[in-house]
């Protein structure tokens, strides 16, 4: 529930109550908090089962996925590590600025990190045109002639639903941030009340402490 | 999350400059090639996360119950990895 404070300072900013079902404010930002927490707790355990089956795979078939690693794109993959992690300091500035009732300085770091996040988007596009190319594909469809082993398919197969599922998960990150941009920009989101774009900071930290794992995994550990 | 002090923007510029750091000295290992760097390459990933997940997550401000959850969800993770630590060791 919100209303239009009164004043001219402030004629379109927007006061928020709490939901119905909180005492006040802080209640629900605590509430939402812990919520977010535990749907992070349980994504990590949705790829810690993925990680476990990498392990499995790689301890069965560890020439294949040796020489697949070595078949990947490190120079992207570096870049795009980099990308993430600064993006997780742009997200936490953002954070920050709200904190403090910057609203132009939170919407700048919000639109570096949605940058960085949609240049990472790029480049694994571009990444996964050139495994494609190569016939370097999941599954049934697999036919890299470099790489003709069954570990290597296996490798591959992991390789693209790991990525994928973490790139399903950094698009979603991207949605959520413009949308908390916009709240940023409409003022629904201030100083005041921002649980919300700690949630969504948070989320996009995950995103990030997820790919963190999955570099090594896919690009180093030949 | 616990309002952040004045100097939370030196910090996490710090820790964006150390996890930085450990991720090319871990491209550097890589490109070096020795024995047992998989391990090592696992250990800094491992560092890196703690620092993010420390510093820009603010995990040590936040409530008691968040940090249960996340200990529960840390106790669950070794489970797994003993559980496959042992699958591999005992084949």
């Amino acid at each position: 529930m919100t209303a239009i404070e009164p004043g001219p300072a402030h004629a379109r900013a927007r006061v928020r109550e709490a939901d119905v079902q909180f005492e006040n404010l802080a209640k629900q930002a605590h509430a939402v908090r812990f919520g977010i927490w535990l749907f992070l707790a349980s994504e990590l355990l949705l790829f810690a089962g993925l990680f476990a089956l990498y392990t499995a795979y790689r301890t069965e078939y560890p020439a294949g996925f040796a020489a697949g690693i070595r078949h990947a794109e490190l120079a992207i993959g570096t870049v795009n590590t980099s990308l993430l992690v600064i993006s997780s300091y742009t997200a936490a500035s953002a954070l920050r600025a709200i904190r403090r009732d910057a609203r132009r300085a939170a919407l700048g770091w919000l639109g570096a990190t949605l940058a960085l996040g949609t240049v990472f988007l790029a480049l694994k596009g571009l990444e996964y045109s050139h495994h494609a190319a190569e016939g370097a594909l999941p599954g049934a469809y697999y036919a890299f002639r470099e790489l003709p082993e069954h570990g290597g398919q296996l490798f591959f197969t992991l390789y693209y639903f790991m990525t994928g599922l973490h790139v399903l998960h950094l698009v979603a990150a991207v949605l959520v941030l413009a949308w908390l941009t916009w709240r940023v920009s409409r003022r629904r989101t201030t100083a005041a009340y921002h649980a919300d774009l700690e949630a969504g900071v948070l989320y996009w930290h995950l995103v990030d402490c997820i790919w963190i794992f999955l570099y090594p995994m896919f690009y180093l550990l030949t | 999350m616990t309002d952040h002090p004045p100097d939370a923007a030196a910090k996490q510029l710090l820790a964006l400059g150390v996890v930085l750091v450990l991720q090319y000295l871990n491209l550097g290992l890589h490109l070096l090639g020795f024995e047992g760097y998989p391990v090592v390459a696992l250990v800094i990933a491992g560092v890196m996360v703690v620092i993010s997940a420390s510093v820009f997550m603010d995990l040590r401000g936040s409530l008691p119950a968040t940090r249960l959850v996340i200990v529960l969800a840390v106790l669950y993770l070794g489970l797994l990895c003993l559980g496959v630590a042992g699958d591999v060791g005992f084949r």
